[in-house]
């Protein structure tokens, strides 16, 4: 937890360092005459105090920590992301309905560890509501390479 | 009789079938996500927001209020009945109505709930038609610098109220202010933060960020934890209260509906604060404090009333300023805004429709949720027993069809992905997503207003302070921020103390 803390913080502070930069850029104008920078460089600069504010009594804390072993849970979590990436990565070449059912196989075969039979009837199933959902509500999902249907 | 003839035309316009339908659903819909655990009402109402786009403005408000009060309905079953918060705001009914339910009370338990909910509701019903309209009147008169003042005054409120600790609440304000920056410089027209990717030149859009933040976040969370719904096995009955249950819960119930309304009222409030607040007051206020914690039916009739009416409550600033108070209002905030409908004083005026349509829909609705949550309770518990594995997947689906349908743009959808992970972490470091989309809703508010005050007073702060509104919320502001570092300070000072003490 600790370790995750001074991460996020450092991460806040090098986005409110460069938020402050990029508002330079834009052109900061004057207080009687605020230009594009001006509200960003206030946050930036706002970001960076809180982002010391948080990171100093993260770093007084005392370590208490010992090596975090990657759980099932993790494991979980990212195979989730990556099924959801392979998801937007095929959704236009293959289409909506071919990208749906790669997501339910998966997820429920990978992520649940359920047994294929039931992967099948569950993606099955949100086939005919994706398709259903997709036609009452005149939604224009990409149709890949089942154009023609 | 302004309020009584508009409220007149508002339910000749909420009486129509096809209203009636979409306040139906949207009550339906919000007793569901408040009894299953794991998606919250504002999850909900960014997951549906897209599917009323093709809906007439009044219809698509009438179901996404009626999601809103109606997850609060909801929310008690699961406390009372799994000792599982259905949604955040049921946190408090879970100690004594979980207990009741333990000693075979859980049909008073849910009774006194619906029952305290529907009084609470209709209470705040009734102040919001009555309080509203003078409220939009006097808000007529607002500039950019009461415009400003309100929106800081609300953003301090929400990350002091909604998070546990102040500096992580402002940084999700900064946050959400940050992200509101990408796009055309709202006054001078030159494109900032969106280094020539073409979607992020419009600004980066509500509905993923929204999605990302509360949904996809919130499936990645329980995915880890390999979340489990418990099968409810007890059998309910006496779904009613006794004489001697409501001569006990009545002040309760009074107490949590006046209290709940104006905290609901209040920037950055809302029905999770309010359902703590009164369950603190009920507490102290009783004669047998002991009996807390035990089962006391005042612990669950006074947060569940609060809850309620500070749903209600949350919609005044929004109809009357243009200001969401809360996650969930800043959604329906931007649904008008798709809408083409922009919330605040002249709203009443402009679209008479919504807001007296809206209005007299919440009676309706509350009528509805008292069926739904008394004799269906039943129907509910069976909801209960549709495994989290079999609702994870169809609710990533909803997600992606619903980002997807907004522009018809894969981008979007990465951009949930990135806003999904983006949530995870903050929920594992305990960083409320709530004040963050707020900021983000408000940012462009503003933003505006400051660069319009600074330009109407040639560059001086003064003039904050100078116009009585702003003034007195500006004076408001710095007291709480000088009484926050005090407390600080403080809590710092008797640490050394007490560092120096032991050694």
């Amino acid at each position: 937890m600790r370790k995750g803390q001074v991460i996020a913080g450092v991460i806040l502070l090098a986005l409110g360092i460069f938020f402050c930069h990029q508002a330079i850029q834009l052109n900061l104008g004057q207080a009687s005459r605020p230009g594009p920078g001006f509200v960003p460089f206030g946050l930036g600069s706002l970001l960076i105090l809180l982002s010391f504010l948080y990171l100093v009594p993260v770093l007084r804390s005392p370590k208490r920590e010992g090596k975090p072993q990657p759980s099932d849970g993790l494991i979980r979590t990212v195979l989730a992301v990556g099924i959801l990436c392979f998801f937007s990565g095929v959704l236009s070449r293959l289409g909506y309905l071919l990208s749906t059912l790669l997501l339910f196989l998966l997820w429920l075969m990978l992520i649940e560890r359920k047994k294929w039979p039931m992967a099948v009837g569950l993606a099955s199933l949100a086939l005919v509501f994706v398709y259903f959902f997709n036609l009452l509500f005149s939604i224009q999902l990409p149709r890949g390479i089942l154009r023609g249907l | 009789m302004e309020q009584l003839t508009g409220l007149f035309y508002g339910f000749s316009i909420a009486l129509t079938w096809q209203n009636l339908t979409y306040c139906l659903l949207g009550t339906l819909v919000g007793t569901l996500v408040g009894v299953l655990p794991g998606l919250g009402p504002a999850a909900t109402v960014a997951l549906l927001l897209p599917i009323t786009f093709k809906l007439p403005p009044v219809s698509a408000i009438i179901m996404l209020a009626g999601i809103f009060y109606g997850a609060m309905y909801g929310g008690s079953t699961t406390s009372i009945l799994l000792n599982i918060p259905g949604e955040a705001a049921s946190v408090v009914t879970c100690i004594d109505g979980h207990q009741m339910a333990l000693q075979g009370r859980a049909g008073p338990a849910l009774a006194i709930a619906a029952i305290g909910s529907f009084i609470a509701g209709t209470i705040g019903i009734i102040a919001l038609n009555f309080l509203a309209p003078p409220l939009a009147d006097f808000a007529v008169q607002f500039g950019p610098p009461e415009y400003f003042a309100l929106t800081l005054f609300g953003l301090f409120l929400a990350a002091y109220l909604a998070s546990s600790s102040m500096v992580k609440g402002l940084i999700m304000v900064v946050l959400g202010l940050m992200l509101d920056e990408i796009g055309i410089d709202p006054i001078m027209g030159i494109p900032r933060f969106s280094y020539g990717v073409l979607p992020l030149q419009e600004g980066l859009d509500f509905v993923p960020l929204a999605m990302g933040l509360f949904g996809i976040a919130e499936i990645l969370i329980n995915t880890e934890r390999a979340m489990k719904t418990q099968l409810v096995t007890k059998k309910i009955d006496r779904l009613f209260i006794t004489l001697g249950d409501w001569a006990e819960a009545k002040w309760a119930t009074l107490r949590g509906s006046f209290l709940g309304f104006f905290v609901g009222i209040l920037p950055g409030g809302g029905a999770v604060i309010a359902s703590l607040i009164s369950y603190a007051v009920e507490k102290r206020v009783s004669r047998n404090p002991e009996k807390f914690g035990k089962g006391a039916i005042e612990g669950v009739a006074g947060p569940e009333a609060a809850n309620n009416s500070a749903a209600t409550g949350s919609f005044i600033p929004l109809l009357t300023l243009g200001i969401p108070g809360n996650a969930t209002i800043a959604m329906i905030f931007a649904a008008l805004l798709i809408h083409g409908v922009q919330p605040g004083p002249y709203l009443i005026k402009e679209n008479p429709e919504i807001f007296w349509g809206v209005i007299a829909s919440m009676y309706i609705g509350n009528g509805i949720l008292l069926v739904l949550n008394l004799p269906l309770v039943g129907m509910w518990v069976q909801v209960l027993r549709v495994p989290y594995f079999i609702l994870a997947p169809f609710i990533l689906l909803l997600c992606i069809v619903g980002v997807y349908s907004t522009r018809n743009n894969i981008f979007d959808i990465w951009a949930m992905i990135f806003f999904g992970v983006v949530g995870y972490f903050f929920r594992k470091l305990e960083f409320e997503p709530g004040p963050l989309i707020l900021a983000f809703v408000l940012g462009a508010i503003s933003e505006r207003a400051f660069r319009q005050s600074l330009l109407m007073s040639k560059g001086s702060p003064l003039i904050f302070f100078s116009r009585p509104i702003s003034c007195a919320l500006m004076v408001i502001l710095l007291a709480l921020v000088a009484l926050q570092v005090f407390f600080m300070v403080k809590k710092k000072t008797k640490g050394l103390d007490q560092f120096r003490g032991a050694g």
